[in-house]
């Protein structure tokens, strides 16, 4: 093969390719608008992990409540299973409201709409989640001690102390870096949807 | 929704433009696929800012490109292995097999050429004029001249220590 003869194998597969349409008008939108929002799927994804991942816990702990000992481990367990539950309801409100985001079903005044209330939503879940992160080391460690180990962390102060630290140093970390996750997602929506209006 | 629309009446309109810069940068055809849409979405966030300085085509090859170009480096830090006889089967896809089996011979050829050079080949063999592919590429029209007929000549020690 030659340079002519690519040129002219180039020139004959371009007539053959123009024959045929390789998308339908659908697939073109569809192409567009799916990359565009894959920031929402990946949103829904780790909602929908989070929500599934308190109902386990939710589960084993409801399983495995009979073991936890004196009232205050009790109260701790309670504690614990309402704020899993808060968390699962608030999960799938989220996740509800992600997918009413979609421009191809609705309208783009409605898709806004939607939007606006999704980060009034997440707002909301931000300012909960900060509040109530002071208050689940002192619940969920002595449940966890009691299940995993067998031990009272409400009867040994000076390791209940220790473990506190460790969370408190270890719980705004994570906070932090679970918040930029959502604030860097919702706000690739918000420039999708805007761009969208622009054109 | 009417700039959607006139969207994707140019993406219909090109087609071929997005099929062969994606097949140009994409060995595999799942790889091809990817690239093609990833190209149509690029093209779709820069629609935005297209004001017809330049020709539609000369604005879809620049963006096709720089996409295939950035999707080459991507695939690199995947590291993905694709067999190269499933690559050549995957490549032609409808073709007459006369034909097909040049175009596995010519993209053969191409894949040995780097980033940018295949971009040129590719620009070469849509009959682009110096002008235009300095346009698409943003290298002087001199620099076209040099880099494609280095291009030319690899190509032709290719073919010669193949026959």
């Amino acid at each position: 093969m030659d340079l002519d003869q690519m040129k002219n194998t180039w020139k004959e597969m371009s007539e053959e390719r123009m024959k045929h349409s390789l998308l339908s008008e659908e697939q073109i939108r569809r192409m567009t608008h799916e990359k565009s929002s894959s920031s929402l799927y990946t949103l829904i994804l780790s909602e929908s992990i989070g929500a599934m991942m308190a109902l386990a816990m939710i589960i084993y702990l409801t399983l495995n409540f009979y073991k936890l000992e004196g009232w205050l481990e009790q109260a701790a367990g309670y504690g614990t299973l309402t704020i899993l539950i808060i968390s699962v309801f608030m999960g799938g409100k989220l996740i509800r409201e992600m997918y009413s985001i979609n421009i191809q079903r609705n309208t783009y005044s409605t898709t806004l709409q939607n939007f606006q209330r999704l980060k009034k939503s997440l707002r909301f879940y931000k300012r909960f989640s900060i509040s109530i992160s002071f208050l689940v080391p002192f619940l969920i460690l002595p449940v966890v001690a009691r299940i995993w180990f067998n031990k009272s962390l409400l009867e040994d102060w000076a390791d209940y102390r220790e473990n506190l630290l460790v969370a408190f140093i270890v719980l705004p970390v994570i906070l932090y870096l679970i918040m930029r996750f959502y604030k860097k997602n919702v706000t690739e929506v918000g420039k999708a949807l805007k761009e969208m209006n622009e054109e | 929704m009417d700039q959607e629309r006139k969207f994707v009446q140019i993406i219909r309109e090109n087609e071929g433009l997005i099929y062969k810069v994606s097949s140009i940068y994409a060995q595999a055809r799942e790889d091809r696929l990817d690239l093609y849409q990833e190209i149509v979405l690029q093209l779709w966030k820069a629609w935005k800012k297209y004001r017809g300085e330049a020709k539609v085509s000369t604005w879809m090859y620049r963006v096709a490109m720089n996409t295939g170009i950035t999707y080459i480096r991507k695939q690199k830090r995947r590291a993905r292995q694709v067999e190269l006889d499933n690559q050549l089967l995957n490549r032609a896809e409808n073709l007459d097999p006369a034909l097909e089996e040049r175009m596995n011979l010519l993209y053969r050829h191409i894949e040995s050429l780097g980033k940018l050079d295949k971009g040129l080949i590719l620009l070469y063999l849509e009959d682009r004029n110096y002008e235009e592919i300095a346009e698409i590429t943003g290298l002087s029209k001199s620099n076209v001249g040099t880099r494609l007929s280095r291009i030319k000549q690899k190509l032709k020690n290719q073919m010669l220590k193949q026959t």
